[in-house]
């Protein structure tokens, strides 16, 4: 049998076998809204685990991490850098948000803040900067799925079909499980990802240089400026400081204030289970440590990749492995991009139901549902659209989102912890740390240093929050009393 | 500097049972490490740590640097909450 059969029959199963747990996971959700988007808050520590996990390392990780290595050299270590980092303060953020949520009801980031500032002109803001920031992500995952299925079948299932065939089937779990899909498909992929990961991270260096260290003093003399930090930008070029660092705290700050994570915050059976997922994060940290090496392992075996995205495959068809190795590779692959692309396109069309239509618009639980699900479709067409036509752009759109995504989580940090923030403050520091951040991006110019966009918008946002609020009437005591010392329920 | 003064507080804690790290104090330390770590893994102290060599455990000093911070941030949470659960 030809070897792109048995990996093709490979796929399949696999495919196969993530609907079967995806349909399934439904089984027992209630049809309601909170059912559909927030799990009846009733995931345990293990899925949630895997969920905030897997949905952390995307097709990005696990395709464009090794592209970083190879390409960029030490740059990519910027991303070990900062999910710890970022994660920690969601310890104390994470379980006062879900006190707050269950109270009051909310299953979205949005509904989280305008139950502090109340304002439906913010959360239409903040619908809007989700769509707009999780619409490039769900097409990088859709790209990233039909990059490999195109690869390992040697172009025979093209890049269109195998990106259809797989979100075709994220399209049907979601739709019928909601959220429980996501959380137990992830469970599933999440353990793919990682034994995959480890496996071919140790493999690939045994095999082509007889170990990790011996590769890395290969590299050492060979290219020693891909291993002496900060690395190098996407042309070649040394990457500044500047550049490295403030990659690292944007990140940081931005990591839990994506919808699709903060969302998961609703989902949690109980806030010892958010704590218990935090603090058990970092072991989810390290799995990037193989993904670099597999795109270490390509430095000297591989010339010049014009698209170093494909590292990856291409090492993969081109060292001679056995194939179910790369049958399983491809699960792990489909596993990363799959796992966060059904978050996206969830989290996507149930902020713009619950934040962007429902306050204008009257629906009862089943309209919601119904025009969650209608939107899941039209999100992932239009997603799909991007993932087919050209997405050269698409990654700078989605390293640029991160800057607009950080600007959640002052509103976010005052909501919990400051009792003078008031809604026009919030409001304008919004207004001012989005304006700085696109004005910084589309004119590299008038930035002093070569910082990351998102940290001027977040320097204006901050002074311009505190500021407004202080020269606006306070809120309310008994009403600030419930976000900033939320009682606990149950 | 702040890794000693972490250790003895913790280590004084287990000594005394515990009784005298008050959640206060154990969620003050938590931010002051983390405080720590954001400075340790930016510019200028990373420069300390930029070259490949030495080699630790067969990896570059470049790429152990910021994994020794994830183990350390790991048991930071990890003591976190250990105390954050007393009493509950």
């Amino acid at each position: 049998m030809d070897q792109w059969l048995v990996i093709t029959a490979m796929i399949v199963a696999y495919l196969v076998l993530t609907l079967w747990v995806g349909l399934r996971a439904g089984r027992r959700a209630s049809a309601t809204v909170d059912g559909f988007v927030a799990g009846d808050r009733n995931f345990g520590f293990l899925v949630m685990y895997f969920v905030t996990g897997a949905t952390v390392f995307s097709a990005f990780a696990f395709l464009g991490g090794p592209g970083w290595a190879y390409s960029r050299g030490a740059a990519a270590f910027y991303i070990l850098a900062y999910g710890v980092l970022g994660m920690a303060p969601w310890y104390v953020i994470g379980p006062k948000a879900a006190r707050i949520g269950r109270r009051f009801g909310q299953v979205t980031q949005a509904q989280f803040l305008t139950g502090r500032f109340q304002s439906r002109g913010l959360s239409v803001v903040i619908a809007l900067i989700s769509i707009a920031a999780l619409i490039p992500y769900i097409t990088v995952q859709m790209r990233g799925a039909g990059i490999v299925i195109e690869a390992v079948t040697d172009g025979r299932v093209p890049l269109w079909a195998g990106a259809a065939v797989a979100y075709g089937i994220v399209l049907v779990y979601v739709l019928v499980s909601g959220v429980s899909a996501v959380g137990w498909t992830n469970t599933m992929q999440g353990v793919f990802m990682i034994v995959i990961a480890w496996s071919l991270g140790l493999y690939l260096p045994y095999a082509l240089y007889g170990g990790v260290g011996p590769m890395f003093e290969a590299i050492q003399s060979q290219r020693p400026e891909l291993l002496e930090l900060p690395g190098l930008t996407a042309t070649g070029a040394p990457w500044s400081w500047a550049g490295y660092s403030s990659a690292i705290l944007i990140s940081a700050v931005g990591i839990t204030m994506w919808p699709h994570l903060f969302m998961k915050a609703f989902t949690a059976r109980d806030e010892r289970i958010i704590r218990r997922t935090v603090v058990w994060f970092p072991t989810f940290q390290l799995f990037l440590v193989p993904v670099f090496l597999i795109g270490f392992a390509g430095v000297l075996f591989v010339d010049a990749l014009p698209r170093p995205d494909f590292i990856l495959p291409h090492l993969i068809l081109n060292v001679d492995l056995p194939v179910i190795v790369i049958g399983l590779f491809c699960a792990g692959a489909l596993s990363a991009s799959m796992s966060t692309g059904d978050a996206l396109i969830h989290a996507t069309a149930s902020v713009a139901v619950e934040d962007g239509l429902r306050p204008f618009v009257r629906l009862n639980e089943q309209q919601q549902r119904l025009m969650i699900r209608i939107l899941i479709v039209v999100f992932g067409a239009v997603a799909y659209f991007f993932a087919v036509a050209d997405g050269v752009s698409l990654v700078v759109l989605l390293l640029t989102s991160y800057g607009i995504i950080a600007q959640l989580a002052p509103p976010v940090v005052a909501a919990l912890f400051w009792r003078r923030a008031t809604t026009a403050g919030v409001i304008a520091g919004l207004l001012a740390g989005g304006t700085t951040t696109l004005l910084c991006f589309f004119w590299p110019a008038i930035k002093p240093i070569s910082m990351h966009e998102g940290l001027y918008g977040l320097m204006v946002h901050v002074p311009v929050l505190v500021l407004v609020s202080w020269l606006t009437t306070a809120q309310d005591d008994a009403h600030v009393e419930a976000y900033i010392h939320p009682p606990a329920t149950q | 500097m702040s890794l000693f003064t972490l250790s003895r507080i913790l280590g004084a804690g287990y000594l005394l049972g515990d009784a005298t790290v008050s959640k206060t104090k154990i969620r003050r330390i938590a931010f002051g490490f983390f405080i720590v770590y954001a400075s340790a893994v930016i510019w200028p102290v990373t420069t300390w740590f930029r070259e490949a060599e030495p080699f630790v455990f067969g990896l570059p000093q470049s790429l152990a640097w910021p994994i020794v911070w994830i183990l350390l941030g790991w048991a930071m949470l990890l003591v976190l909450d250990h105390f954050e659960n007393k009493g509950e």
